[in-house]
């Protein structure tokens, strides 16, 4: 079968378009069809199971919700969240503090500097020291950045959630301009690692002010 | 020496609840507040209520695995006053239970925001949180084995399979990472 599950028997559907079940026997069997199920019943009416994500595109990917519905009311929510959670801290342990600089970008890949200076200033913490002023301006700076760089993206993709295409188009564009930025001081728009403990990974370019 | 922040915190809890705060953690500048398990609870009342702390906010909650100490596990809380504009930070020694899962008491009874953080902890270094009203995995999946971030739990080097093949076994059979 292409569309529903291996285990489905028969047209795959056990709701009819309005959402009301039509034959719910099969969905006695343990595991048979993680949709909507029958699990109950409420003075108000029949208490539904809908497994909600990680497809949903409003999820999209990262959370599985297990509603539980009386019609359109949501009475319980079991929230699932660790579909990404990637294990960067098991893998903090067998690399050199300096090695770790490139998976705080992954972190947040719309926040790849923050999460740099994040960890960077825990690191400096630990050793006591104090990095040079220039780099200090630089990193402020691109920091601020990378926050704008991110607040666009939420408010464009928030935009689209409900509709406003343009928006999206005007944001994605402002944070093109950015990410030019970020790329003529790293060499990369995103990923940018610039950031190392004890300073920056480059010399910023020359003439950077001026092309800023 | 401590911040005097913390030594004010300190005092308070030590002329309410003598013996309570055992110690006093320098190892960082902000320092931490070492607190009996058995205790953990009536201190952390103590910070929420008593009018002049009002640690009101739940910051996060921790754990740090040790492997070779004695106890072996810290578990650390980071507490927030809006009234004082503080924070405080209490770390608890957690020693292994021969037969069970560590355990500390879970303090959701107090902050219910701990429940997501104690199921986490529980999750990914297997310390059991007495009284936790839904103590199940947060991050790993349900049929996870294992605590991942406790030291001695090795990450690669185990066989994945394939839909596609029998079973896919890694180059090396000597994990990457592995402790010496």
């Amino acid at each position: 079968m292409i569309r529903t599950p291996g285990t489905s028997q028969g047209a795959g559907a056990e709701v009819n378009r309005e959402g009301i079940p039509v034959d719910i026997s099969g969905a006695a069997e343990p595991g048979y069809l993680e949709g909507l199920t029958y699990v109950g019943e409420t003075p108000e009416g029949p208490l539904m199971e809908l497994n909600m994500g990680p497809q949903h595109p409003s999820t999209h990917g990262v959370l599985r919700l297990v509603l539980r519905v009386e019609g359109e009311v949501v009475r319980h929510s079991d929230p699932d969240v660790g579909y990404l959670h990637t294990g960067f801290e098991k893998d903090f342990e067998r690399v050199t503090y300096h090695q770790g600089v490139t998976w705080t970008d992954r972190m947040d890949y719309l926040n790849p500097l923050g999460n740099n200076l994040g960890y960077c200033l825990a690191v400096e913490k630990l050793l006591g020291i104090e990095i040079p002023p220039m780099a200090q301006w630089t990193r402020v700076m691109l920091t601020e950045l990378t926050r704008l760089n991110s607040h666009l993206v939420w408010l464009g993709t928030h935009a689209i959630d409900i509709g406003a295409m343009s928006v999206f188009l005007y944001c994605f564009r402002e944070r093109e301009d950015i990410l030019r930025i970020f790329e003529m001081y790293s060499g990369q728009r995103m990923m940018t690692s610039y950031f190392r403990i004890g300073g920056l990974a480059l010399e910023p370019p020359p003439n950077s002010a001026a092309r800023f | 020496m401590a911040p005097t922040e913390l030594e004010e915190v300190r005092g308070v809890i030590a002329a309410r609840l003598p013996g309570a705060v055992v110690g006093f953690d320098g190892t960082t500048p902000e320092g931490a507040l070492l607190v009996q398990r058995e205790r953990l609870i009536e201190v952390c009342r103590l910070l929420r209520d008593d009018g002049a702390l009002q640690f009101k906010l739940a910051l996060f909650c921790t754990a740090v695995d040790w492997l070779d100490r004695e106890p072996r596990f810290d578990l650390v809380y980071q507490l927030r006053s809006l009234e004082r504009g503080t924070t405080v930070r209490l770390k608890v020694g957690v020693p292994e239970t021969p037969g069970e899962m560590p355990w500390i008491p879970s303090t959701t009874g107090v902050w219910q925001a701990m429940g997501w953080l104690e199921r986490e902890v529980y999750d990914l270094f297997g310390i059991d949180f007495r009284g936790h009203p839904d103590q199940r995995r947060l991050m790993m999946p349900v049929d996870w084995e294992g605590h991942p971030l406790r030291k001695d739990y090795i990450s690669f080097g185990e066989a994945v399979k394939f839909s596609d093949r029998e079973s896919f076994a890694p180059d090396s059979a000597v994990p990457r990472g592995a402790p010496d």
